[in-house]
C-alpha cells in the first residue's frame, strides 16, 4: 500500500468524524440518564425517614433544588455537564466529580489487571491450541473459555473469595488495603475474558495457519515461528483488538460493577450502585457521564488501532 | 509442675497486655456519606460518628434514660421551655469549650430547615435553644413535648466552628471517646482512643478500630470467617450458625402490615381482625427468622420503648376464627392488594409472601406485589391519602418514646395512619401534652388497646438486626440500636 492512499489523506476528516460521532454518543448517554434517574423514584423520599411528612419532603426538595421544573432542571444539567460541573453528589454533600475521579483509578486498575492477565495468559494459550488443535493446550483453552462464559462474575468471586480467603487464608476477603487486595478482583474480572481471547484468537490463527499465504510463506522456507508470530498472528490480531475493546467497555460499563460490589473494591462501578441505591441523581450522572466518555475515547483509540494494524480500514 | 505455673502467668498477662489494647474491625453495609452527625439519617452515619459525638443524655443498654454531657435530666420549667446544666469543663476534641452556647448552638442547628437534616423529624417538638450561662442551657419547645428528655438523647452535639466552617462532615469535631484518624474513601474510616475523654472509665479496651464497607453479604461473612473482620452487620438468620457468634437485640426492629380502616374490605373492623387472626406469627418468628424474632404483643411498640404495655394480648394464631369473621363481614373470596419491598429489611418480601398466603387460606384471593423501593415509597405516601392496598412494612424508633411511632401509625391524620378514630386521636394527643409519666402510660395503654381491638395493623414481631462477631470479640445489642465502641470487650 503507498503513504499516500485514501486512508492516510484522510485520517484528520476520519478522525474527526469519529469525534463528532462520539460527542452524540455523550450527549445522548447523558440525556437518557437524566430522564431514567427521573423514572426511578424521588430522591426526597428515598432520604427521608419512611414516616416523615408531606412538609419535611418539601423542604428538603427546596434546600435540594428539585422543586423547579424538569425542563428547567435539564436546562441547568446541560449547562452544568458542558463546564464538567455536575453539582454535589445528594448523599455525600461534596461535587460529585470528585468522587468520581477518586473512584476512577480503582476501577481502570481493575479493568488494566484483568486485560494484561487475560492477554498474558490467552494469547501464548491461543497459540498453543492452534498449532496443535485437540491437544491439551487446546483442552485447557476449550475449557476456560467455557467456564469464563458459563459462570457468573458474582458466583465465581464469592467461590474464589471461599476458597483463597476463607479455607486457604492467602488473600484478603475485600477492600483495597494492600496489592494483594486486587488479586481475587482481578482474577474474578480477567477469567472470563481470558476464555474469549484464548477462543477467538484460536480460531483466528486457525483460520489464518489455513490460509493460502502462509503456506506460501511455509514453502518459501520462512521458518515456521515467524510465520506464526509475525505474520498469521498479525493478520488474526484485528479481531482480537476489537474483542479487547470490547473487553474493556464491557469490564468498565458492566462487570465491576459485580466484582466491585462482591469485593468492596471502591471503584466506578460500586459508587454506580450505592448512587441507584440511595437515588443520588447527581452522582449518578456524572458516573455514567464519565463511563460513556471512557467508552467514547476507547472506541477512538481502537479505529486508530486498526488502521495502524490494518491499512484497509477506511473513512 | 512451677515451670507450667510460670509459663500461665506469662501467658495470662501476654493475654491482659493484649486485652488493654485491642484493634478490630467492623463491616459495616454501606459507607457514611459524611461524619456530621446532624444531617444524615443513616446507620452506617451512626455506627462511626456516633462515637465521636456525644448526646445531652444517653439510653442505657435496656433503654433507661440517663445524662451524659448533662449533670441530670432536664427539668420542666414551665409547659414549654426546658432548663438542662451541663458538665463543668467539658471539650471538644480539638480542645475548644463545649459549653451551653455550643450545645444551643447544637440544637438550634438541627431544628433550622436551612440544614435540611433528615433526622429534622424526630426534633420538630424542639422551637429553639438559649444558653443561660456557661452551663445552663434552655430549650423552648412548640407545645408541652414531655418526650423532649428522650429527643435531647438522640441530638448529638457538634462544635459549632466546625459546623460554622462547613468542615463537621470530613473532620468531625465532637466530644466522644473516640476521634477520626484515617478516612479512605470508599475503603475505611478508622477512629482511635480519644486520649483527652472527660470519661475514661466508661471506654472498653478496643484503642483502635476500622470501619470497613462491604456491600454483598456473602462477603461481610467470608470476611468474619477468615478472620478479616471481627464484627459484621445484618446477618441473615440462616448463616448464624456458621460465625463464631451471633448477636441481636428483638424490638430494634418491628415488620407489621398497615391496613386502611378508611376503604375497601378492611373498612369493617371483622377483616381487619381477621386477618390478625390468619397469621401464624410463632412460625414466622421460628421459621422465617429462625428465632431472631418474637412475637409482637399487638402493638407497634417494643419493650424498653416508652408507653409499651406487655399487658396487650397479641392476636392468637385462629385461622377458623379468620375465615368465619371474614365470611361474616361478607369478604370471604374478595380480593385484597398487598404490597412489599424487597430487601429494605430483612427477609420483607418472603415475610410478606408468607402474609399472603396466610391471607389466601383463610378466605381471601391476594393480588400480592413486590415493589422496587421507589414505587414502594411512592405506594406508602399514596396510602397517606389512603388507597385500598394493604403495605408490609417495618418500623424502628430510636427516641424510644410512643409519641412518634402512634402519631405517626395509629392518629388520624399521621402520616401512616388510615383511620378516622377521634378518640384514639385523642388519647394520642393528650398524652403528648401530659407531663406526668405515669397518667401519660396510662393514655398510652389505651390508645394501644384501641388500636389492637380495631387492628388497624396487623401486629407481627418483634425483630432486630443479627449482628456477627468474631471469637476474640463481646458485645451486647442496645436498645437504641447503636454500635458504641465502648461497649466492646476484645479478649484476647
Amino acid at each position: 500500500m503507498s503513504p499516500t492512499d485514501q486512508g492516510g489523506r484522510g485520517l484528520p476528516r476520519f478522525l474527526l468524524g469519529r469525534f463528532l460521532q462520539g460527542l452524540l454518543v455523550v450527549l445522548g448517554v447523558t440525556t437518557i440518564v437524566f430522564v431514567v434517574t427521573r423514572l426511578i423514584g424521588d430522591p426526597v423520599q428515598a432520604m427521608l425517614p419512611v414516616d416523615a411528612s408531606a412538609e419535611d419532603r418539601a423542604v428538603l426538595a427546596r434546600a435540594l433544588g428539585m422543586d423547579g421544573p424538569i425542563w428547567l432542571q435539564y436546562l441547568h444539567y446541560l449547562r452544568d455537564i458542558a463546564s464538567f460541573q455536575f453539582g454535589d453528589s445528594l448523599w455525600q454533600h461534596r461535587p460529585a466529580v470528585d468522587i468520581v475521579l477518586e473512584r476512577l483509578s480503582g476501577t481502570l486498575t481493575l479493568c488494566l489487571g484483568a486485560l494484561t492477565v487475560a492477554v498474558l495468559l490467552g494469547v501464548p494459550l491461543a497459540i498453543a491450541a492452534a498449532l496443535k488443535p485437540g491437544q491439551w493446550a487446546d483442552r485447557i483453552s476449550v475449557f476456560l473459555s467455557l467456564s469464563g462464559l458459563s459462570l457468573p462474575q458474582f458466583w465465581l468471586g464469592l467461590l474464589l473469595i471461599l476458597l483463597f480467603a476463607v479455607t486457604l487464608n492467602w488473600l484478603p476477603s475485600s477492600g483495597s488495603d494492600t496489592a494483594a487486595s486486587a488479586v481475587l478482583p482481578i482474577m474474578t474480572l480477567a477469567l472470563p475474558a481470558l476464555g474469549r481471547i484464548a477462543m477467538m484468537l484460536r480460531s483466528a490463527l486457525i483460520d489464518e495457519l489455513n490460509s493460502q499465504y502462509v503456506r506460501t510463506a511455509r514453502a518459501k522456507g520462512l521458518r515456521s515461528r515467524r510465520v506464526v508470530l509475525v505474520h498469521a498472528l498479525r493478520n488474526a490480531a484485528v479481531p482480537t483488538v476489537a474483542l479487547l475493546g470490547w473487553e474493556f467497555a464491557a469490564m468498565l460499563a458492566g462487570h465491576t460493577v459485580v466484582v466491585e460490589t462482591v469485593f468492596a473494591w471502591p471503584g466506578l462501578g460500586q459508587t454506580a450502585v450505592q448512587a441507584i441505591e440511595r437515588q443520588d441523581l447527581v452522582l449518578l450522572q456524572a458516573v455514567v457521564f464519565f463511563i460513556a466518555f471512557l467508552i467514547v475515547i476507547l472506541n477512538f483509540c481502537l479505529d486508530i488501532v486498526y488502521r495502524v494494524l490494518d491499512r484497509r480500514i477506511a473513512v | 509442675m512451677r515451670l507450667n505455673q510460670l509459663l500461665g502467668l506469662l501467658l495470662s498477662a501476654s493475654v491482659l497486655s493484649a486485652a488493654q489494647a485491642a484493634d478490630i474491625t467492623l463491616a459495616l453495609g454501606t459507607e457514611p456519606s459524611t461524619l456530621d452527625p446532624q444531617t444524615a439519617q443513616d446507620g452506617s452515619e451512626r455506627a462511626v460518628s456516633r462515637n465521636i459525638f456525644e448526646t445531652l443524655l444517653t439510653r442505657t443498654p435496656a433503654g433507661e434514660l440517663v445524662p451524659q454531657l448533662a449533670t441530670a435530666l432536664p427539668r420542666q420549667i414551665d409547659a414549654t421551655t426546658w432548663e438542662v446544666t451541663l458538665r463543668p469543663d467539658l471539650k471538644f476534641s480539638d480542645g475548644k469549650p463545649l459549653d451551653a452556647a455550643a450545645v444551643a448552638a447544637s440544637i438550634n442547628r438541627i431544628v433550622d430547615p436551612k440544614t435540611a437534616s433528615r433526622q429534622r423529624p424526630f426534633f420538630l417538638g424542639i422551637k429553639q435553644a438559649e444558653a443561660v450561662d456557661a452551663v445552663t442551657v434552655k430549650v423552648h419547645t412548640n407545645g408541652a413535648d414531655p418526650a423532649l428528655p428522650a429527643r435531647l438523647s438522640w441530638l448529638t452535639i457538634v462544635s459549632p466552628a466546625a459546623a460554622a466552617d462547613g468542615s463537621l462532615s470530613q473532620k468531625p469535631v465532637g466530644s466522644g471517646p473516640y476521634v477520626l484518624t484515617e478516612w479512605s474513601k470508599g475503603n475505611r474510616i478508622v477512629l482511635t482512643k480519644n486520649p483527652n475523654y472527660w470519661n475514661p472509665k466508661a471506654v472498653g479496651n478496643v484503642d483502635r478500630a476500622t470501619y470497613r464497607f462491604v456491600a454483598e453479604p456473602g462477603t461481610r461473612l467470608s470476611g468474619l470467617r477468615a478472620g478479616d473482620f471481627d464484627f459484621i452487620t445484618n446477618l441473615l438468620p440462616e448463616d448464624t450458625k456458621r460465625v463464631a457468634k451471633a448477636v441481636t437485640l428483638k424490638g430494634t426492629d418491628l415488620p407489621f402490615v398497615s391496613l386502611n380502616a378508611l376503604k375497601g374490605l378492611t373498612a369493617d373492623v371483622r377483616v381487619r381482625q381477621a386477618l390478625n387472626y390468619a397469621v401464624d406469627k410463632e412460625a414466622l418468628a421460628n421459621d422465617l427468622y429462625g428465632g431472631y424474632a418474637s412475637v409482637s404483643h399487638g402493638q407497634l411498640l417494643a419493650p424498653g420503648w416508652f408507653g409499651y404495655d406487655a399487658s396487650i394480648k397479641p392476636y392468637p394464631y385462629d385461622p377458623k376464627r379468620a375465615t368465619e369473621l371474614l365470611k361474616a363481614a361478607g369478604a370471604h373470596g374478595k380480593s385484597i392488594d398487598l404490597y412489599a419491598p424487597s430487601g429494605r429489611w430483612l427477609k420483607d418480601k418472603e415475610l410478606a409472601e408468607t402474609i399472603a398466603a396466610y391471607w389466601e387460606a383463610a378466605g381471601l384471593k391476594v393480588n400480592f406485589r413486590v415493589l422496587a423501593w421507589a414505587e414502594y415509597l411512592d405506594a406508602l405516601n399514596k396510602n397517606r391519602v389512603p388507597t385500598e392496598a394493604q403495605i408490609s412494612s417495618s418500623h424502628s424508633n430510636q427516641l424510644l418514646d410512643a409519641d412518634r411511632t402512634l402519631s405517626a401509625y395509629y392518629a388520624e391524620g399521621g402520616v401512616a395512619a388510615a383511620n378516622d378514630n377521634a378518640e384514639l386521636k385523642k388519647l394520642i394527643e393528650d398524652a403528648r401534652q401530659e407531663a406526668d409519666p405515669a397518667k401519660r402510660q396510662a393514655l398510652y395503654s389505651k390508645a394501644l388497646q384501641i388500636g389492637r381491638d380495631q387492628a388497624y395493623l396487623v401486629f407481627l414481631l418483634d425483630g432486630g438486626e443479627i449482628f456477627g462477631l468474631s471469637k476474640r470479640v463481646d458485645f451486647s445489642p442496645r436498645v437504641d440500636g447503636l454500635i458504641p465502641l465502648k461497649d466492646f470487650r476484645v479478649t484476647d
